[in-house]
């Protein structure tokens, strides 16, 4: 397997003009529009691919059903300008573009409104298959 | 005064009750877009299996759409009574970790609450008028909150 014969790969710093980009189940839509109900911390914080490895159709590919799939994207400044949160590299080996958005809350006002501003700030870079 | 209102207006004496009952059915109506909101919620939330999203999340309980749905209802109901009209009616959504998400978007104003899955958590809100002002915090879901309450008749 590729997996196990290739190296770990080096942790980068990512720079705040880069865009990450997140898939958006079909869920998370209403009338065409992204819903703050897509935002959530899972495993270690929310996970994103850097765009410097990752391009939206190669995100939406690694969703379970990409058909039912739409891709966001951020850029990483502009995250980060919101307080308490950060834009880490966390490279898989199958995965090299995956990062994490870090520094959400846990269940309180805070993630609520961390949750508002992240709807704000976010494009929809790869519309869905079937709009909603 | 609407046309209905108008008829019951003119109205003989004895027609009375048959003209509030009327009224009342008017007055129903005007929640039609809330119900059509949360019978959607209820089809399109409740129908997911865990795991729905193929990045684990959990189903949803009808208890917890049900708190959400009586804190819509509840507030909806107030706005009539106290201001005779119509509430904004928000989206009603998934949320995180089997939570429910109500969400009104306006003009001038946008206020999202999270109402958990767990019913001893206090449900949470954050709302701004998309400048300085803001109204944030958290409160027993199944009570009534003035703060929001005035908040939502901005």
């Amino acid at each position: 397997m590729v997996d196990e014969i290739e190296p770990a790969w080096t942790v980068e710093s990512i720079p705040d003009v880069d865009r990450v980009f997140m898939r958006a189940h079909e869920m998370h839509f209403r009338d065409g529009k992204l819903q703050p109900g897509v935002f959530r911390q899972h495993g270690d914080g929310m996970s994103v691919d850097w765009e410097k490895y990752s391009t939206p159709p190669e995100t939406k590919g690694r969703a379970k059903k990409p058909s039912e799939n739409a891709v966001v994207g951020f850029i990483v400044g502009v995250v980060r300008a919101i307080p308490s949160l950060e834009v880490q590299h966390k490279p898989e080996r199958s995965n090299r573009a995956h990062s994490n958005v870090m520094g959400l809350p846990s269940h309180d006002p805070d993630l609520v409104e961390i949750r508002l501003k992240l709807l704000r700030i976010s494009t929809v870079v790869m519309e869905l298959e079937i709009p909603r | 005064m609407s046309v209905l209102e108008s008829e019951i207006a003119g109205q003989a004496p004895e027609a009375t009750a048959a003209a509030t009952l009327l009224k009342i059915a008017y007055d129903r109506a005007s929640f039609r877009d809330l119900d059509a909101e949360i019978e959607s919620s209820k089809e399109r939330i409740l129908g997911l299996a865990d795991n729905w999203d193929g990045e684990g999340s959990p189903r949803y309980s009808r208890a917890t759409l049900d708190r959400a749905t009586a804190f819509v209802r509840a507030h909806a109901s107030w706005v009539s009574d106290t201001f005779g009209k119509d509430a904004p009616v928000p989206h009603i959504n998934p949320g995180p970790e089997g939570s429910i998400d109500i969400h009104w978007k306006q003009p001038t104003w946008e206020l999202l609450i999270n109402v958990p899955a767990d019913a001893n958590q206090k449900a949470a809100f954050y709302g701004d008028d998309y400048g300085s002002g803001t109204i944030k915090g958290s409160w027993e879901g199944d009570r009534y909150n003035s703060l929001l309450r005035t908040w939502l008749m901005r």
